[in-house]
C-alpha cells in the first residue's frame, strides 16, 4: 500500500462523517475524526506488518485531522462565495442537531430559533472551520495513537516474576 | 505486578497533561469574560453540537461541549489514574482491544439509538455516564499509546553517537 493511502482513507473518513446525511450518525460528536485518525493507524499498521510507533500514529492521526480541516475550510469557503449560506461538510450542524433533538422531544415549530454563540461577538461562521483546524488536529491525533494501541502486545495484570 | 519503565512516565503525564487541557478548555466558558466565550465555543464548535438544552450550565452559561461530550472527556483523566495503578498493564490482545472499544461505545450508542426510536427517554445523567464508560476506554488506550511511545524514544538508538563511532571507525591497515 502506498504510504498515502492511509492519510486520503482518513480524510475520506472524516468528510463522510461530515456530510449530509451521515453527520446525523455522528452521535459521539468527535467520533467521525477520531475515527478517521484510528482508522488511518490501523491501515499504516496493517502496512507495515502489525508494528507502529505511536509518534508515527500521533502524526498520521494529526495529518487526517488537519488535511479534513483543510478541505472542509477550502470547499465551504468556494460554495460559500457562489452559495451564500451553504455548507456543504460540517460535522456538527448544531441547527440540525437542534431540528433533530426538538423533533424527538414533539417541538418542531422552534427548531429554527436556536441561539448561535457567535451573536455576541467571536469569530463568525467561516472563521468555525478555522478554528477546527487545531482541534481536528487533537482529536485526529488521539485517535492515531488509539489505534496505534492496538498494536500493542499484551502484558497481564498479574505477571509472574521472571 | 508490571512496574512503570522509565519512558512510562513521561508518557502518562503528557496524556494526563493533554486531558487535563481538554477537560479544563471544556469548562472554561462559564469562568471566561463573555467577550472570549465565543472563541473558545467556537474551538469545539467542529466536535460538539453544544446544543444548550444538553449541555452543563454554571450560573446560567453552558459547557463548550454536550453532557455526553464532557463525559467523554472526563473519561481520559481517570483513564490515566487507573493506567496508573494497573502500573501500566495492558490485558488485550490485538482481537480482544478493538472489540473492548466497540463495547465501550455500546451503552452509549444503545442510550442515543434507543431515545431515538423512543424506547427510552435519555438523561444528562445517562449521556455522562455513557460517554464515561466510552471516555475511560479510549483514554487507557490513548494513555498506553502515549507511554509505549515515550518508551520507544528513551530505548537507545542502534545509531546512538557510540554506535555511530563503532560503525565509522576507521579500519586499521597492517
Amino acid at each position: 500500500m502506498n504510504k498515502k493511502w492511509p492519510i486520503i482513507i482518513g480524510i475520506a473518513v472524516a468528510l463522510v462523517f461530515s456530510i449530509y446525511p451521515l453527520r446525523y450518525a455522528n452521535a459521539f460528536c468527535c467520533m467521525g475524526i477520531i475515527l478517521a485518525g484510528m482508522q488511518g493507524a490501523v491501515l499504516r499498521g496493517r502496512a507495515q506488518g502489525f508494528k507502529l510507533e505511536t509518534t508515527h500514529a500521533l502524526r498520521l492521526g494529526a495529518s487526517i485531522g488537519l488535511g479534513a480541516a483543510v478541505i472542509m475550510l477550502l470547499i465551504n469557503t468556494l460554495i460559500g462565495l457562489t452559495l451564500k449560506n451553504w455548507i456543504v461538510f460540517d460535522p456538527i450542524p448544531s441547527f440540525m442537531y437542534t431540528f433533530f433533538f426538538r423533533l424527538i422531544e414533539g417541538i418542531i415549530d422552534i427548531a429554527g430559533n436556536t441561539p448561535s454563540f457567535s451573536d455576541n461577538g467571536g469569530p463568525g461562521p467561516m472563521a468555525r472551520f478555522l478554528f477546527q483546524i487545531p482541534s481536528n488536529v487533537l482529536f485526529g491525533g488521539i485517535g492515531g495513537a488509539i489505534g496505534a494501541s492496538l498494536f500493542r502486545q499484551e502484558t497481564p495484570i498479574f505477571q509472574h516474576p521472571e | 505486578m508490571i512496574q512503570f519503565k522509565e519512558g512510562d512516565w513521561r508518557g502518562w503525564l503528557a496524556a494526563l497533561a493533554v486531558s487535563l487541557v481538554l477537560v479544563g478548555l471544556a469548562s472554561a466558558p462559564p469562568f471566561l469574560p463573555v467577550s472570549i466565550r465565543p472563541w473558545i465555543m467556537e474551538v469545539f464548535a467542529g466536535v460538539c453540537h453544544q446544543i444548550p438544552s444538553r449541555s452543563f450550565h454554571i450560573d446560567g452559561v453552558p459547557l463548550a461541549v454536550c453532557h455526553r461530550c464532557i463525559g467523554f472527556y472526563l473519561g481520559f483523566p481517570i483513564a490515566g489514574f487507573l493506567f496508573l495503578f494497573l502500573k501500566g498493564a495492558w490485558p488485550f490482545s490485538s482481537k480482544t482491544a478493538p472489540l473492548v472499544l466497540v463495547l465501550s461505545a455500546l451503552p452509549a450508542g444503545l442510550d442515543w439509538g434507543f431515545d431515538f426510536i423512543g424506547w427510552w427517554s435519555n438523561t444528562p445523567t445517562s449521556r455522562v455516564a455513557t460517554g464515561l464508560v466510552l471516555g475511560t476506554v479510549a483514554g487507557y488506550f490513548f494513555t498506553a499509546a502515549l507511554a509505549e511511545g515515550f518508551r520507544q524514544k528513551s530505548k537507545p538508538s542502534p545509531l546512538s553517537p557510540v554506535s555511530k563511532h563503532v560503525i565509522s571507525a576507521p579500519k586499521t591497515t597492517q
